[in-house]
């Protein structure tokens, strides 16, 4: 199975929406109904065009699955209320994904009001049982990466997953791109020497 | 740090997040997008945890079956995680459909689905001449499998994945070995929960047979019954949540010899929907619709079980009957246990007909096959399509070893 290109997925989304965009302003006095449809339709699009890449990335975020879903759930129905602020309906991938991130994020502040002990929770992708389902090595990578501060592990994760840019990286996380730069340079400088007698 | 150690650090890192980003398939994901949320300012509710713990709730303490209090809200509210039947994103046909061959020579066939041609076989990890052999078999997702190997008196789950052609892209392990022989088994669309019947030999003559539904990720037991003495299953399907697996089996009136019981015993089939609340009580079973079904499947929202039934008045010697009789593939609310439809009918020599029925991932199509014909069956739309082909080999085991030494669904799609 080929994962899903994501920079191809937003060239088409972009089409797509650019596409019902023009309609739209073409359309002029569009009436409330028939704009609230257009941009359901826009959502559902959104949908069927990201969930999957959106999933993938709350779970290399959270750890697992069902929670990944329901953060990626989460971000769609504040798209519904969202949408009618956004003036480009093109802001509609990035303001999902800043959602999913800081929907990670609430993941991460609940387990810590719910572990008392730190590392308590093992989350499924990096945990013991995953052995059987991903090869050792990159068990091991995922447990050096779950370990790194949560900014350096939302960097990698949209940097090398998602295989967005610094400045991209830089807008979803709402900092600097320098910021974005070095946090990944300290966060690899770490993995390495974690990982340096397997490298 | 060098740039070849970069190079190699970011290469670790690309890969292992692929790899754990694999874990979630196109083809197995269940949830969809979410219904516009009610206007107005207040936070978006989290209906799909909540959906999925006041199931969970249900589940722990309620018992489906004919006169049992249910709650079917509870139970359908599950489905915001299922696979939907309503021309959602999880309707794609399955392209191949993989079988259990009954000589069981260490292989399972692919065929395609539209033409019936082999496309690809599936050689067990143990050399079959070593003691290795397939016995169980589940469908995840269109191409993507779930399938039990005995080697001696342990079982092991792999989970196989299918290239578009029918090939056999990739296989691995999942979870730890289980003691005893998984005989037949079924599987949710996320490939988290495994259902299974699990037969242990405790001595020379003595063994004991048990349901099980298992969480592959932990490794972990979530329910188990024992099944009755005498009893044989011959048939299981899992829910898309894990929530509720239907079973049939039949009983077979003891203390006879199998000449006897071959000639003169009566057979009675039985079914049944469990609940993991239910974990470790006798099989409730639903008497309503006990007419001799040999083959369940299960709907993804766990509300609607199919199964061949045999019409008119049904004893436990009907099974010897040399005359025709009618089939009925039903559809029955598992909440009342009526039969809510009748999707198709066949006539046939109970003796020679041999109903196998296998759901789609997606809930919306049912393979039917049969000792003659195979058929594809659009369950909302009531289309009953005849396919090319048939799994001719599935006539080996024949009817008269029904439940003797047949597989338990041999057939997954």
């Amino acid at each position: 199975m080929t994962a899903p290109d994501p920079h191809r997925q937003a060239a088409t989304l972009a089409t797509a929406v650019d596409g019902t965009a023009n309609s739209r302003s073409r359309g002029g006095g569009m009436d409330a109904a028939a704009a609230s449809l257009d941009t359901d339709q826009l959502i559902a699009d959104l949908f069927h065009a990201h969930e999957l890449a959106l999933v993938r990335t709350a779970l290399l975020l959270v750890g697992d699955r069902a929670t990944a879903e329901d953060v990626v759930q989460d971000a769609f129905v504040g798209l519904y209320r969202a949408a009618g602020r956004l003036g480009n309906p093109g802001e509609m991938l990035a303001y999902v994904r800043v959602s999913v991130v800081n929907g990670c994020r609430s993941v991460h502040r609940a387990r810590r009001r719910t572990f008392s002990r730190p590392g308590q929770h093992e989350p499924e992708v990096w945990s013991a049982e995953s052995a059987a389902l991903a090869l050792e090595d990159n068990r091991l990578t995922l447990q050096a990466l779950a370990r790194l501060p949560r900014r350096s592990r939302e960097v990698l994760v949209l940097r090398y997953y998602l295989d967005m840019t610094d400045q991209d990286i830089a807008a979803v996380l709402g900092v600097t791109r320098g910021t974005v730069s070095s946090t990944a340079s300290r966060a690899l400088a770490v993995l390495a020497r974690k990982l340096k007698g397997e490298l | 740090m060098t740039p070849s150690e970069l190079t190699t650090i970011e290469r670790r890192i690309r890969a292992a997040y692929a790899d754990a980003a694999a874990t979630v398939q196109p083809e197995a994901r269940v949830s969809h997008l979410p219904e516009r949320p009610p206007a107005g300012n207040g936070r978006p509710g989290r209906t799909h945890t909540m959906a999925m713990a006041s199931l969970a709730t249900a589940a722990a303490v309620v018992l489906i079956a004919v006169a049992a209090v249910v709650v079917p809200g509870a139970l359908h509210s599950g489905s915001a995680r299922q696979a939907g039947a309503d021309g959602g994103p999880y309707t794609a046909l399955p392209g191949y459909m993989v079988t259990i061959p009954p000589a069981g020579v260490g292989s399972l066939d692919i065929q395609s689905a539209v033409t019936g041609e082999l496309t690809g076989i599936v050689r067990t990890p143990v050399d079959y001449l070593r003691g290795g052999y397939w016995y169980s078999l589940a469908a995840q997702g269109p191409r993507t499998f779930l399938a039990g190997e005995v080697d001696g008196n342990v079982s092991f789950f792999y989970r196989f994945v299918l290239t578009r052609d029918g090939r056999v892209a990739s296989i691995r392990r999942v979870g730890h070995k289980i003691r005893g022989v998984v005989m037949g088994a079924s599987t949710t669309p996320d490939g988290r929960y495994v259902g299974y019947v699990l037969m242990r030999v405790l001595s020379r003559d003595r063994a004991s047979t048990a349901l099980y539904i298992r969480n592959l990720v932990t490794g972990k037991v979530v329910a188990s019954w024992p099944i009755p003495d005498n009893d044989t299953v011959s048939s299981l399907s899992l829910d898309a949540g894990g929530t509720a697996m239907a079973v049939s089996a039949y009983t077979y009136r003891p203390g006879s010899t199998y000449e006897k019981i071959h000639n003169h015993a009566d057979l009675i089939q039985w079914t049944s929907v469990l609940v993991p609340g239910t974990s470790g009580t006798p099989i409730d079973k639903l008497p309503a619709i006990d007419q001799q079904a040999s083959s369940v499947a299960l709907s993804p929202d766990g509300s609607t079980l199919y199964e061949f039934l045999q019409a008119g008045r049904v004893t436990g010697s009907s099974w010897r009957d040399p005359s025709p009789v009618t089939f009925e593939l039903a559809a029955i609310n598992v909440a009342t246990g009526e039969i809510t439809s009748v999707l198709h009918t066949s006539r046939a020599v109970w003796r020679r007909f041999i109903p196998e029925l296998a759901l789609g991932p997606a809930g919306r199509y049912l393979l039917v096959v049969n000792n003659a014909t195979m058929a594809r069956l659009d369950i909302a739309a009531r289309r009953y399509l005849r396919l090319p082909g048939a799994i001719s080999r599935l006539e080996i085991n024949g009817k008269d070893t029904q439940g003797q030494d047949g597989d338990i669904d041999p057939l997954a799609w």
